[in-house]
């Protein structure tokens, strides 16, 4: 396997490229983000198919387009598979967007749900486990960024790190939601052609059959139906994955930005479409013995297939890839965790009657103090920062029955969920280091649930749905 | 057993393949469409 897969010239040639066309495509678009409505929501007017490419682009994160071969690699088909079940959080997110759009016509953030349904505590620990959870994932997908340029095109970490920072910052920064819409839209037509145009490439060098009989005679324990290891990641990527989306802005955001009837349809295509990416990308780590390739680190499986199918060619396609599925998500994490620091900390704490100029105005501030902060962790390059994402598991899976309740019932009782984050958060953390990394989010989501139905069940509250709509900014207005 | 783990095997590659290609021509048919009817955002 070579150092690098792509002469480093060619690497920087793409990373400037397609970093000016994102730039420039989000000053175009940055003219319709004058007002806040605009900035933060994308004027509440996306259509389907913006409002379904975002989703999907904003779900494949590099992790998606290089852990999937890694996944294959060592856990089999069902590692393939384990990997899909991240779809479900953007299938069962429909009914909840179309019931956002429903109850908060006029709302911008998940936070600002909380604490218009549960109350200033409730508000505090879900804007803390939003704001930690956003972090890590930022962190870890700029460090992704630094070491993937690094290892793709030979791009220095620290440079790879910052570039890919600054061009997401920037075009974020110059058209809000708008831009970043928009940039997803590109990006996830770009990795869904790269990855069908590599796969296919593979397919023509070596066949289904080849790689059948190659897995049965090396490693048979890869086409297990009931690889043990396998199905236990199959079971807790599925409640991560439906807390991650449950409760992140990065998602609330877009429901609130789509027009009205527009987001339940988009997230269940989404989710389709999502579904066959996790495969594709894992099916390039299953080919690698058939080719004769030694794979000495999983974690690059993918590219190393590609680059020996198709040359140049195949590396640049991969390298184009990894950009987008990294510029997709980064962008999407700026935008929606600069909406809380504005709304939910900023506005709700400090400036109650902030006119929209100045929450555009914080909101610009907040990307770049982000995307700054961001930078900062990531300088020492600390791999085990990384990992710290999965922390997220148990914090997120303890929100999912508070988000659920509180959406649909208006007998959920606000203590009970409080007590339901504070219980199912460190019950899982505690679970994730005593008992092992795949009981994380399942023992958080359990504890959680059970805490929520009992409280709601024997405490039963009465809320008033129109209390929803009683924005800051309505009040503001009146 | 053989025969069937290499029918799942190809069941799931060329299924998710020819997804992700509809999926991209999908997405694209799509824009076409809203932008025709001027309800891109």
């Amino acid at each position: 396997m070579p150092d690098t897969f792509l002469d480093i010239k060619v690497s920087i040639g793409l990373l400037i490229g397609f970093g000016l066309l994102w730039i420039w495509l989000g000053r175009v678009w940055g003219r319709k983000a004058r007002d806040l409505e605009g900035f933060m929501v994308a004027g509440r007017n996306v259509g389907f198919a913006l409002g379904a490419a975002t989703a999907v682009a904003t779900w494949i994160t590099s992790n998606t387009t290089m852990l999937a071969p890694q996944f294959a690699l060592q856990l089999g088909v069902w590692g393939m598979l384990a990997y899909c079940t991240a779809s479900f959080g953007l299938f069962l997110f429909a009914p909840l967007a179309r019931r956002i759009r429903a109850l908060m016509p006029r709302g911008f953030t998940s936070v600002e749900f909380f604490r218009l349904r549960y109350g200033p505590t409730a508000h505090i620990i879900f804007l803390l486990i939003s704001l930690f959870y956003a972090l890590t994932w930022l962190v870890s997908m700029a460090m992704a960024a630094g070491l993937l340029l690094e290892t793709l095109g030979g791009i220095p970490y620290h440079y790879g790190m910052t570039a890919i920072l600054l061009i997401c910052v920037l075009y974020t920064l110059f058209g809000g939601l708008y831009a970043v819409i928009g940039t997803d839209f590109i990006q996830s037509v770009v990795i869904l052609i790269g990855l069908v145009v590599v796969t296919v490439a593979v397919l023509n060098h070596v066949s289904v059959d080849d790689i059948h009989t190659q897995l049965t005679e090396s490693r048979p324990a890869l086409l297990w139906i009931a690889f043990p290891a396998a199905l236990m990641a199959l079971f807790n990527n599925l409640l991560f994955g439906l807390g991650e989306v449950f409760h992140s802005n990065v998602w609330w955001s877009r429901a609130f930005a789509m027009r009205k009837n527009v987001g339940a349809k988009a997230y269940f295509t989404a989710g389709l479409l999502w579904l066959p990416i996790p495969i594709v990308a894992g099916f390039l780590g299953l080919a690698a013995p058939a080719l004769g390739l030694e794979i000495a680190r999983p974690d690059v499986a993918g590219p190393a297939v590609a680059a020996h199918v198709l040359g140049v060619s195949g590396a640049i396609l991969i390298f184009v890839v990894v950009l987008s599925s990294l510029a997709s998500s980064i962008d999407s994490l700026l935008a929606a965790t600069a909406d809380l620091i504005t709304h939910d900390i900023v506005k709700a704490w400090f400036i109650p009657n902030a006119s929209s100029a100045t929450e555009r105005k914080i909101a610009g501030a907040s990307i770049v103090g982000l995307g700054l902060l961001t930078w900062l962790i990531c300088l020492p390059n600390l791999g085990t920062l990384a990992t710290v994402l999965f922390f997220a598991g148990p914090l997120v899976g303890s929100a999912i029955w508070p988000v659920l309740l509180g959406l649909f019932s208006e007998r959920a009782n606000p203590k009970a969920v409080i007590a339901a984050l504070l219980f199912g958060s460190f019950g899982g953390l505690w679970a994730y280091m005593t008992l092992g990394w795949y009981t994380g989010a399942l023992v958080g989501t359990a504890i959680s649930m059970v805490i929520c139905i009992t409280g709601t069940l024997m405490f039963p509250a009465s809320f008033d749905w129109a209390r929803l709509q009683t924005t800051p900014q309505r009040k503001a207005e009146s | 057993m053989s025969l069937f783990s290499t029918l799942f095997l190809k069941a799931i590659v060329f299924g998710a393949v020819g997804l992700a290609s509809a999926a991209a021509l999908f997405l694209l048919f799509a824009l076409f469409k809203d932008s025709k009817e001027k309800s891109l955002w």
